[in-house]
């Protein structure tokens, strides 16, 4: 003991930095092969929220979208949808009232917060954008968490707002939604682009929620107008 | 159109800009939180003072709009910039009438410090900056970042304050993150990666000087490769990558919970004269403040901590009226300001009217302790109050359990499940110890760190028990992220015994 304790002395300094170096090492090789599993990573050299990757996933749209509208000029169809909500009675069916509730107000909504600044035309209430426009834009990725968390820029009094988003999104009846770019341009997108876009949202044919569609005004009138 | 060369358009119009404004921000940030550190700590050396620049200013920016967005004053550039220089200016207002002259002349010695000094302080800043914001940092980004931290910080500059259909990120969200991520918003950049990566490149360079002031051996090159080894240990560890990449709040608290506990814990080791002690306990109010906001639970942090931090050499004083109570206040004003003023109708909400009664109530009982008990009642007791911290902590998850035993089990089940295999921990639990075993002889002594550490794990199964509902097993599990918030203040303790050992089993104090 005394040999060990002497040793202990002499090599002490010696065996902590070999320990440290090798615990330094063995956790450098188990982050290096669990990290990425665990959660995945990105680089921002982009300076953005929104990655390239995303659409691939399927996420965050709205993180790119408020790039592409604000302080433009946006029009959009004028059919907004929104009545007084019951609450007398929590166990009422909720999903009736989706569609209604839903269509249309958290997009507008959320273009507005973006700082566009929204036209309704109600000359563009009938529009409907056909399989094959869509085939001719960029899918964005899945709007339905931007949409989840829209209450935040709603005006919707009693807060009703906040768990009808709830009740959407774990509910089968919410579908997956999506943010489709249309533009003869992809300069016409940026922030420096075109001042004037369409902004238009169209019902989902099964299930509830909308797709949001963004056009310049080339594509808008070459692929969209009656 | 490709999306890819819709995307290089945009990052060709905003990326430079953002970059410059973001690294812009940054340094503003720490040339505000030197001044202010300078006034607040001015017997502080120059490079200690320079360390806690950026973590000063960010917590100053941070109390400083909490109370705007309070009081109802419109959120926006120029309310923000004005509110926080005339804060400043308080600050400085108070500290010159109510001090010392001798104070206020070392407050004039703001800039003086040997010209090389200056120069390596001002490349290394600038340095950290770039890297924090070049974005060759990876970063882990999931739901919460982007809604929590991203979009409703957003909104609470798009509508120049808080509103009642923010709902549950009122109550969810930490108000002081959400403060933080309101910084690009109001400045002109896109994301808060650099400021997170920022606070982490200086937390490391802070862990570094503490582990190397608590090495009690002779050689100056010897403490300077301990320390070194320490924070390479530190960053390699996986729970820490986790938590210090993940955009969330969880790193932001973790590293003020590190440098509190540190303040409390300044002036333990030789030649820190009883001035700095007292500029560290300023400093420390300011940084226990901010980490009462830093997450919705934060108050609650605040009475474990304060009741620990009274085993320190710390007067009772300063732990009621410059630590609790201003933290109570400011719980205060938060849930007066969300339950009073709005209506929250949410169907899960992490805070409610209770748990903030109930925390209002713990902090009463800890203020009424500081005053009335500490060092007046139960003296021998008091003697031991470490242990009587971990003992109250266990009876208090005791209570838990035989309460609701099969959530209680069912939280502890995923808290082990998380450490051993799925909730990012590595072998980070074998790492800690093994170092405990090595330090482990005859001058072993439970200290101040182990205190904080040991009563933080308790704290935290208690807290996710508050949560409601189950705890999941996984990485992004809140109740695992608040576990892997104390990963450095583990490490630390742990480091501190082993290298304690080595150099004779006691610090520089006890030598002396």
């Amino acid at each position: 003991m005394k040999q060990l304790l002497k040793w202990k002395k002499e090599y002490g300094l010696v065996l902590l930095i070999g320990v440290l170096l090798v615990l330094i090492l063995a956790n450098a090789a188990f982050s290096y092969r669990d990290l990425t599993r665990l959660v995945p990573m990105t680089t921002t050299v982009n300076q953005l929220p929104y990655q390239i990757g995303y659409p691939e996933e399927g996420a965050y749209p709205g993180a790119i979208l408020p790039l592409m509208v604000s302080g433009k000029t946006v029009y959009t169809k004028d059919d907004i949808q929104h009545f007084e909500f019951d609450m007398s009675d929590p166990e009422a069916p909720w999903e009736h009232a989706l569609n209604s509730i839903y269509y249309g107000l958290n997009s507008r909504n959320l273009l507005s917060a973006m700082d566009a600044k929204v036209i309704a035309d109600d000359s563009l209430n009938d529009l409907q954008i056909s399989e094959e426009v869509t085939g001719k834009c960029v899918d964005l990725g899945f709007s339905n968490d931007t949409y989840r968390y829209s209450h935040a820029v709603n005006d919707i009094p009693e807060e009703y707002g906040n768990y009808f988003h709830y009740y959407y999104i774990y509910t089968a009846n919410g579908a997956p939604m999506h943010i489709y770019l249309g533009a003869s341009d992809p300069l016409s997108l940026t922030p420096d682009g075109e001042e004037e876009l369409y902004a238009i949202w169209q019902k989902k044919e099964q299930g509830c929620g909308e797709d949001l569609y963004i056009f310049d005004r080339e594509f808008y009138e070459k692929e969209v107008a009656p | 159109m490709s999306l890819s060369v819709l995307i290089a358009q945009i990052e060709a119009q905003v990326s430079a800009a953002a970059f410059v404004r973001q690294a812009l921000t940054i340094l503003l940030l720490t040339v505000y939180g030197y001044v202010l550190i300078s006034a607040l700590c001015s017997a502080w050396s120059f490079r200690r003072r320079v360390l806690f620049s950026y973590p000063a200013g960010l917590s100053a920016f941070v109390l400083t709009v909490f109370l705007l967005v309070i009081c109802k004053i419109p959120y926006h550039t120029a309310t923000v910039v004005i509110a926080d220089l005339a804060a400043l200016l308080l600050v400085l207002a108070v500290i010159f009438l109510t001090r010392y002259e001798k104070d206020v002349r070392r407050f004039a010695t703001l800039w003086d410090c040997k010209p090389i000094e200056a120069i390596i302080a001002i490349v290394l800043i600038d340095s950290a900056i770039l890297l924090s914001c070049s974005g060759i940092l990876r970063v882990a980004l999931s739901n919460d970042s982007m809604f929590n931290y991203t979009f409703y910080p957003d909104m609470i500059v798009h509508y120049g304050g808080l509103r009642s259909n923010f709902n549950t990120f009122l109550t969810d969200v930490g108000p002081g993150s959400a403060m933080i991520g309101t910084l690009p918003y109001l400045f002109g950049f896109r994301e808060i990666f650099g400021l997170q990566h920022m606070l982490n490149l200086d937390f490391l360079a802070i862990f570094g000087v503490a582990l190397y002031e608590k090495c009690g051996m002779e050689k100056k090159r010897v403490k300077v490769l301990l320390s070194v080894l320490g924070v390479l240990l530190l960053s390699c560890s996986t729970p820490y990558l986790l938590i210090s990449k993940w955009i969330l709040a969880n790193d932001y608290f973790a590293v003020f919970m590190f440098l509190c506990v540190y303040l409390a814990d300044f002036g333990s080791e030789s030649g820190i004269g009883e001035e700095e002690r007292t500029d560290a306990i300023r400093l420390l109010c300011l940084f226990l403040a901010v980490l009462s906001l830093l997450r919705i639970e934060g108050g609650v942090y605040v009475v474990l901590f304060v009741i620990a931090a009274s085993v320190r050499k710390i007067g009772r004083k300063q732990l009621a009226f410059g630590m609790l109570l201003p933290a109570m206040f400011l719980q205060i004003l938060y849930a007066f300001r969300i339950f009073v003023t709005m209506d929250i109708i949410a169907p899960y909400r992490f805070l409610t009217e209770e748990k903030v009664i109930l925390m209002l109530i713990g902090m009463a009982a800890a203020l009424v302790y500081l005053l009335v008990i500490r060092d007046r009642f139960f003296i021998g007791m008091q003697k031991y109050f470490g242990p009587w911290i971990i003992v109250g902590l266990v009876a208090i998850n005791l209570f838990l359990c035989v309460k609701e035993p099969a959530a209680y089990l069912e939280n502890m089940n995923a808290f082990v499940q998380n450490i051993l295999h799925e909730g990012g921990w590595g072998i980070f639990p074998a790492t800690v110890a093994v170092l405990y075993l090595l330090s482990l002889n005859k001058a072993f002594r439970f200290h101040f760190w182990d205190l904080m550490a040991f009563a933080y794990f308790f704290y935290a199964l208690a807290v996710s028990f508050m949560r409601e509902g189950g705890l999941q097993t996984g990485p992004g599990d809140s109740g695992n992220r608040v576990l892997l918030q104390a990963v450095p203040l583990l490490l630390f303790a742990a480091l501190i015994h082993v290298v304690q050992a080595i150099s004779g089993g006691k610090t520089e104090e006890q030598k002396k």
